[in-house]
Parts: C-alpha cells; sequence; structure tokens
C-alpha cells in the first residue's frame, strides 16, 4: 500500500496534472495517448515533426489544471511552423490567465481522429467507497445529466451494463453515418478504471475527459487526465 | 468494517427477537392513550404463544394478567424486554436489567420503544442512549432501537408495535424500514385489501443503536420464512457494507427498495467534474441496478412488487399477453406494459388465436396487434374465463394480464367464480405461470377481488400498477438469468 501511494501521491501534492496522470494510468494498462513533454515551442515542433501531424498542444502546467479555460489546447496543428506558433501563443495565454502560476512547458500528442468522445469518472465515494461513472461528456453530461454509476470493482457485465443504461447509448451504437464504437473495449476501460480506484484508496477523483471511442476493434484512446488525491 | 466492541456479530442472534418465549413489558398500562397498552394489547391479540409480564408498580392487573412492579419481580423467564417508557425513567430501568442479569440471567434481547434518546440531539438523550446500550453490551443483550416501534412476526405470533390495522395473517413478505410510520403505511394498505395480504417480518430499526439496518437484511436474506425483502430506506453511511450485502441475498431471494431522501454529502466538497455528478442518489440507482436490487417508485409499486413476489410464480420469460374487456383500459395497461421496460408481447400460436376467436363473442379484437386480445364489453363472465385458460396454455406466455371492468350484464362476483375454476384447471394440469388480474374498481368489485383472494389468485387495483409488479418480476428473472448476477 505505501508503494501505491507513494506512485500516485508524490511529495505531498493534492492533484496530478495531465503528465503525471498520463504516466501513472498507462503504466497501470489504460491506454493513454502518447504525451511527450516540450520544454519550448521549439522542441514541441520537433517532437511534432517525429510524432506526425496533426498535434495536439496543450499547457503542461502544475497550477493550471483546466487547460482549456486558459486557451491552453490547440487542435490540429499540421506544420511544425504551426506547432511553433501555437506553443508561443498558449505560453502567453497561460502567463496572462494566472501570471505567477509555475509552468513547465508543453505537451505534443498526436491527433486522434474519428473518435466518439466519453467521459469516465472515478470518485471515491464517503459512503461507497471506489465509485465509477460513465457518461457521453459535452452537453449530455453537464446539462442532460445522462451518466450511470457503478460501485467498483466492475465484472465486464456490470460496465456493459452502465454503458448499455445511459439514454445516450444509441449514439454509440452507430448513428448518422458514424459506425458503431468499440463498446467492448470501452466496457474493458470502465474494468480497469474501477481497479485503479480500488487499488488506490488515495485517490479521492478521478476524470478521463475525453475518452475517444475509436470504430468496432480499433479500441480507446484516454487523451486526457486528471486525477485529486484525498 | 470493525465491529464495535461487546456487539455479538452473528445473524442467529436476531432469532432472540422474533423468537421469544417470554416477554416482559415495561411500562404496560390500562390506559389507552398509553404505549404501553397498545403493545400489550398487540401481544395478546398476535396470539403470543409464551408468557407475557407487564411491569408497571402502579397496577396489580392488566387486561387480566398480573402485573409486577418491576423487571426484577417477574418470578418465571423472561428473554425479551419491550420498554415503552420514557427516556427519563432509564436509569432505573437499567439498574432492573442489571440486576435481573446478575440474578438470573435470563434475559436476551431488548426492544426500546420510548422516544427521547439520540434521536433528540440533546447531551440527554445520547447519554440516556448510551447508559441502556452499555447496560445491553455487558450483559450480552441485543437491543433494537430506541425510537423504534419493534417488531411484527405473523409466524411467530409476535407484535410489540402500537400499529392499528396489522394483517395477522402469515406470509413470505420481510419489511425492514427506517421509518415505522412507513411500516404502518404498507401494513393498513395490506391489511385493507379486500381479501388481506399477509406477510411474515416487518421490522422498525429507530436510532439503531445495536441492531442495524445490514444486520437486518442480512438475517431476512437467511430465514428461510422471508420469500422477498422490502426495504424502506432514507440512506445509511455504510451504503458499501450494505449493498454488498444485498448483493449476496439478490441471487437466493428478490430485494424491493423504496429509497428516499437525496443527499448532497460530499457533493459541495468535491472539485472535479466526476465529483460534482455524483449526488449519492445517483450512485444508489446505478448500484441497485448493478447487483440487481430493484427500485420502487412509489409506496404502491413497492406494495404491489412484494406481493407478486410473494404470491406468483417468477414468470419463465419476458412475453406477455393481455386480455382486456375495456378498450381504453386495455390500452392504458399496453402503455404501462411498453414504458416499465423488458416486456414484451407474447405471439401466439395460430392454434391459440383461433380457440382465442371461437371463444370471444363477436367483435372481439383477437391479436391485433400481437398479445393484445380485446374480448369487447360483451363478453360473459365464461368467456372470459376461457379465454384467460386458452392464452395461459401457449407455450409462447410467459405471464398473463387480464383487465375487466364489470358492467351491469356481467358480475364481478361471477367473474371471479368462473375465473377461480378456469386457473384451478390451468394449475393442475402443471401450468404455473403468473396471472395478474385487475378487477376494476373500488368497492364495486371489492367482492369480486376479494373471492379470488381467499382462492389464492392475488389481484391488482389499476392496469399500470400491475404492469409495473410484472415488470420487476421480468427485471428479477432477467438478472438472475443472467451474467450480470454472478460478476
Amino acid at each position: 500500500m505505501a508503494n501505491q501511494k507513494q506512485a500516485v501521491g508524490s511529495g505531498g501534492k493534492s492533484q496530478l496534472r495531465e503528465a503525471e496522470a498520463n504516466r501513472f494510468l498507462a503504466a497501470r494498462g489504460v491506454n493513454m495517448v502518447a504525451c511527450q513533454a516540450a520544454p519550448s515551442p521549439e522542441e514541441a515542433a520537433k517532437m511534432a515533426a517525429s510524432i506526425g501531424f496533426p498535434v495536439v498542444l496543450k499547457l503542461d502546467s502544475p497550477e493550471i489544471l483546466h487547460k482549456t479555460e486558459a486557451g491552453g489546447v490547440v487542435v490540429g496543428l499540421a506544420t511544425t511552423a504551426a506547432v511553433r506558433a501555437a506553443g508561443h501563443e498558449i505560453l502567453k495565454r497561460a502567463r496572462e490567465y494566472r501570471p505567477n502560476a509555475e509552468i513547465i512547458g508543453l505537451l505534443v500528442q498526436p491527433l486522434i481522429k474519428g473518435g466518439r468522445e466519453v467521459i469516465i469518472g472515478g470518485v471515491h465515494d464517503p459512503q461507497f467507497g471506489p465509485v465509477v461513472m460513465f457518461g457521453l461528456g459535452g452537453i449530455h453530461t453537464e446539462v442532460l445529466r445522462d451518466l450511470s454509476f457503478r460501485m467498483a470493482p466492475l465484472t465486464f457485465e456490470h460496465a456493459t451494463d452502465m454503458i448499455q443504461e445511459i439514454r445516450g447509448f444509441p449514439i454509440l451504437c452507430g448513428t448518422r453515418g458514424q459506425g458503431a464504437r468499440d463498446i467492448t473495449s470501452l466496457a474493458e476501460l470502465l474494468v480497469r478504471i474501477g481497479q485503479v480506484m480500488v487499488d488506490h484508496p488515495e485517490i479521492g477523483e478521478l476524470d478521463l475527459n475525453p475518452v475517444a471511442v475509436l470504430g468496432e476493434g480499433s479500441g480507446c484512446v484516454v487523451l486526457d487526465a486528471l486525477i485529486r488525491l484525498r | 468494517m470493525k465491529e464495535r466492541p461487546g456487539k455479538p456479530d452473528n445473524t442467529a442472534s436476531l432469532d432472540r427477537f422474533f423468537q421469544a418465549n417470554s416477554c416482559a413489558i415495561i411500562g404496560a398500562s390500562a390506559n389507552p392513550t398509553k404505549a404501553g397498552h397498545q403493545i400489550l394489547n398487540n401481544m395478546l391479540s398476535a396470539g403470543f404463544p409464551g408468557s407475557i409480564y407487564p411491569v408497571n408498580p402502579r397496577a396489580t392487573r392488566i387486561a387480566n394478567l398480573p402485573c409486577y412492579p418491576s423487571l426484577t419481580a417477574i418470578p418465571g423467564q423472561v428473554d425479551l424486554v419491550i420498554i415503552t417508557t420514557a427516556s427519563a425513567t432509564i436509569d432505573r430501568v437499567a439498574a432492573d436489567i442489571e440486576q435481573r442479569c446478575r440474578e438470573k440471567a435470563d434475559l436476551r434481547a431488548v426492544i426500546i420503544t420510548g422516544a427521547g434518546f439520540a434521536e433528540t440531539g440533546t447531551d440527554e438523550g445520547c447519554e440516556r442512549q448510551k447508559l441502556l446500550i452499555n447496560c445491553c453490551r455487558r450483559n450480552d443483550l441485543r437491543a433494537m432501537g430506541p425510537n423504534c416501534i419493534g417488531i411484527i412476526d405473523n409466524h411467530h405470533h409476535i407484535d410489540t408495535t402500537f400499529l392499528l390495522g396489522t394483517s395477522r395473517e402469515p406470509g413470505g413478505i420481510g419489511f425492514v424500514s427506517q421509518s415505522g410510520a412507513m411500516g404502518a403505511w404498507l401494513g393498513m394498505i395490506w391489511s385493507s385489501q379486500p381479501r388481506p395480504i399477509g406477510f411474515g417480518k416487518f421490522v422498525s430499526l429507530g436510532n439503531i443503536a445495536d441492531v442495524d439496518l445490514v444486520e437486518m437484511v442480512h438475517y431476512l436474506g437467511t430465514d428461510p420464512l422471508t420469500s422477498v425483502i422490502g426495504l424502506y430506506l432514507e440512506g445509511d453511511r455504510q451504503a458499501r457494507r450494505l449493498m454488498e450485502t444485498l448483493r449476496e441475498i439478490v441471487p437466493k431471494k428478490p430485494i424491493v427498495v423504496l429509497k428516499v431522501g437525496r443527499t448532497d454529502q460530499g457533493r459541495a466538497a468535491a472539485h472535479s467534474h466526476t465529483g460534482s455528478m455524483a449526488g449519492a442518489d445517483r450512485i444508489y440507482d446505478g448500484v441497485f441496478r448493478q447487483y440487481g436490487v430493484l427500485r420502487a417508485n412509489s409506496v404502491e409499486e413497492l406494495s404491489d412488487t412484494l406481493q407478486a413476489f410473494d404470491h406468483l410464480p417468477l414468470p419463465r420469460g419476458n412475453h406477455a399477453f393481455l386480455i382486456t374487456q375495456a378498450g381504453g383500459p386495455g390500452v392504458y395497461c399496453a402503455d404501462a406494459l411498453a414504458q416499465a421496460g423488458g416486456i414484451q408481447f407474447a405471439a401466439v400460436a395460430q392454434a391459440t388465436k383461433e380457440a382465442l376467436r371461437l371463444a370471444s363473442p363477436p367483435f372481439a379484437s383477437v391479436c391485433q396487434p400481437e398479445g393484445h386480445l380485446d374480448i369487447s364489453p360483451g363478453a360473459t363472465a365464461r368467456q372470459h374465463a376461457e379465454v384467460v385458460e386458452i392464452a395461459l396454455r401457449d407455450e409462447a406466455v410467459d405471464a398473463l394480464l387480464l383487465i375487466a371492468l364489470p358492467v351491469m350484464f356481467m358480475s364481478g362476483e361471477a367473474l371471479a367464480d368462473e375465473l377461480i375454476q378456469a386457473i384451478t384447471r390451468v394449475r393442475a394440469s402443471g401450468i404455473n405461470k403468473p396471472f395478474l388480474p385487475v378487477i376494476m374498481a373500488g368497492e364495486w368489485v371489492r367482492e369480486s377481488r376479494r373471492r379470488l383472494g381467499e382462492a389464492g389468485i392475488l389481484t391488482f387495483e389499476t392496469p399500470d400498477r400491475a404492469a409495473r409488479a410484472l415488470a420487476n418480476m421480468v427485471a428479477y428473472q432477467k438478472f438472475c438469468s443472467s451474467s450480470v448476477s454472478g460478476g
């Protein structure tokens, strides 16, 4: 248990930034989007060239966790010049958003196309202990509250039923020219997140938002992750 | 979960309440305005088979029983003590319990119905509760309450409540309630049926100073006389332990929960997306579904579903057939079945359709759509019974709903008599499927429903209530036969 604790909460922090959460979850078998840390826009441009375009560029700061609000995410950059320019812009906006925030640099990730985005959450509830949440994200989550909850650990059947419970489930089965999504892989991911929540009671809340669910047989990729410690 | 010290952690110790051989009622009274009077009355009317010892220093005889000045003055064996007096008397009562345990060592369990304890939130109330419970723990007594209405067990003829109108008919329903009044409400609903509905056990836990919800639910799970468990739940701080207990029981017997109260605990403290979305009620909802616990949305649905599980066989599948003699109510029921979810309409064999047509009046609408027979208001009682029998004998039918609204030329009583004969024939040929008749409505069909009830045929109040009870049975059957239950 002491080792696991150390694995999550290095140095008495209350939350892990994306790069840390990405490493932590990838080490536990969660299919995280490839994520490279670049100290500068120039380095980021070089990394993007080696990863292959288009890429996503994100701010890496332990003090700005809601990156989108700070203008810290730019999607679909197709050239080294574009990456460099976006990198400078992200850093500038971050300094404006919170002048004294510690900024580590930038994260470069490949752009994952063709996925239907969903949200997976974990919470250590005071009454229920580890709990897993699932929803379609966006307005489905925020406005319609179309979500399902299960107590962890989950079986594969529990996870499948949890996916089918939401009203928006038909969207994952294929609509409007989009094929069916990889629901098997999504259910496996829910099971795995449940296990992470059980194995790590020190995690208070965990957000995988968004998760890209690809076409049948192509799996799921977690595009962003945030972990808060209890 | 760590057990509190001094608390015997064995479910069997709860037998001490339900299977007591003798009982002392502290505060028994000849005054009908006192709880101690009504509790004594209920113990007597339940037909408690053991000795009952009223305790009251101001009386020598109550209800033709010798009355004792104190617990310690009772000469015979005492298993169970019911404390009906106010919390202000608790020093004296606890001292008497101590003395009796020293001298006779016969006491096993205590039910504290009196109020004025921890539920008041005052230091005094909490102190009194602690004093009493510590006294029980020291002497290895199990305690229920305080501030509860105690238990009813119609198999063991015990009723420690002051409730009105409780049915004494034994049955398979076991009901645990975080509110005594919810239990009272259900009990009144059941005893007001044209043919009163029986139940096995009722428990109100009050302040839960010793016997807790999880323990009691576990006890009902292992109780061979309990076939279905009902639960009125406002919330439990040990939700995880409760859910794990329910999960173990569900494959053995159905559990129906009426869960109220939406707590925001944890929400305010949560910062992330997930945390703010997870109200405890949403989690309850998901976990009930995860473990196959049925959630009722109303007292009516709770009552109907518990009755249905106790009286009807489980459907083998989810295909229902609907027979109606009344057009609108039939459509209303079809809507309710569709809305309840999980139920499909049965497509019966061609030969069955022919037989239904022959048995129905000329203007009947047969299986248009599938699974729906409208026999029209012209149908006689005999015709009702014939089509019921034909439909039940079809392999594709897992459950049958009948809606009838007796008219001037078909009496409800005649309908009941014909249905009883038809169902008897069907059962005699080895077919046992859920049959849910809805005979409408109110006082006009009381005798009809009473006759059916006497013959062991459960009836329902309205089409939608029958539909929801059936949908819950189908959901349970599906859960038990699916791999989800294995997880």
